[in-house]
């Protein structure tokens, strides 16, 4: 269900992903999502101090195996609020989807956020589904980007 | 709909059934398991099948006479309740996990 996982992230009744990656989007003069027209991304290395104002898209160390017989819902971690990350996530994930999550993370606060290599910003909790999936069909399938 | 629990997602996880766990670690407690044996019971599922002397020596611990003999008792009484096994290979006896304690090992290096 989850590849590289950690046991010691299994919760109560969720599961924390750890962050594994960052890029950052190449500024263009206008994205056009219905043209394909996208910025590029840059990877940036962990650890990394994000400024105030600035966003990021960050990819988990995670990599889901989402059986059909379930789906999960992603959620900010209390951590991500506590020091002024605001993390946007699609919400659902959806049965049959394989590969690590993506998220944005954007940074509310006044003050610079080191972001580090294991960093817990993302949960997620698994809901049993009832009736049959069909298993989702998507451009972003194996944690594609853009 | 309903919300997997922490047994659950261990389960659909790991593989690791909670009920699978219980009679493991009911030997462990039944049989004095300390901090410094449970860091042994660590390096026996990561290290099998291995020596008392290498294991020791591999965890840090001294190899020495006292340490080795109270590693050798505990692991027989372990033996003795099923959860470790030993084998004899040339002149040395290795120890492993046995039947029993296979979730317990899958368990720790999970």
């Amino acid at each position: 269900m989850i590849k590289n996982y950690l046991k010691a992230n299994i919760g109560p009744c969720k599961y924390t992903f750890c962050l594994g990656e960052i890029f950052k989007h190449k500024p263009i003069s206008v994205v056009d999502a219905s043209k394909d027209l996208f910025p590029e991304l840059v990877e940036l290395k962990l650890p990394y101090i994000l400024k105030p104002g600035e966003f990021i898209i960050g990819r988990t160390v995670e990599e889901f195996d989402t059986p059909l017989d379930l789906m999960s819902i992603y959620s900010p971690s209390s951590l991500s609020v506590r020091i002024g990350l605001n993390i946007i996530c699609g919400v659902i994930n959806d049965p049959g989807y394989k590969g690590k999550a993506i998220f944005g993370i954007h940074n509310i606060s006044e003050n610079k956020i080191k972001l580090f290599n294991g960093m817990e910003l993302l949960h997620t909790a698994f809901l049993e589904l009832k009736g049959k999936a069909v298993p989702v069909q998507t451009r972003y399938m194996g944690g594609k980007i853009l | 709909m309903s919300v997997l629990a922490y047994s659950e997602l261990l389960k659909k996880i790991t593989g690791i059934n909670e009920k699978d766990l219980e009679e493991p670690f009911k030997i462990l407690s039944e049989n004095n398991t300390t901090k410094s044996r449970l860091k042994i019971i660590k390096g026996l599922a990561l290290y099998e099948p291995i020596s008392i002397g290498n294991l020791l020596h591999k965890m840090g611990f001294p190899r020495g006479g006292g340490s080795y003999l109270t590693t050798k008792k505990y692991f027989s009484m372990l033996e003795k309740d099923g959860l470790l096994s030993k084998q004899k290979i040339k002149n040395k006896i290795v120890w492993m996990f046995s039947k029993k304690g296979e979730y317990l090992k899958r368990y720790i290096l999970s």
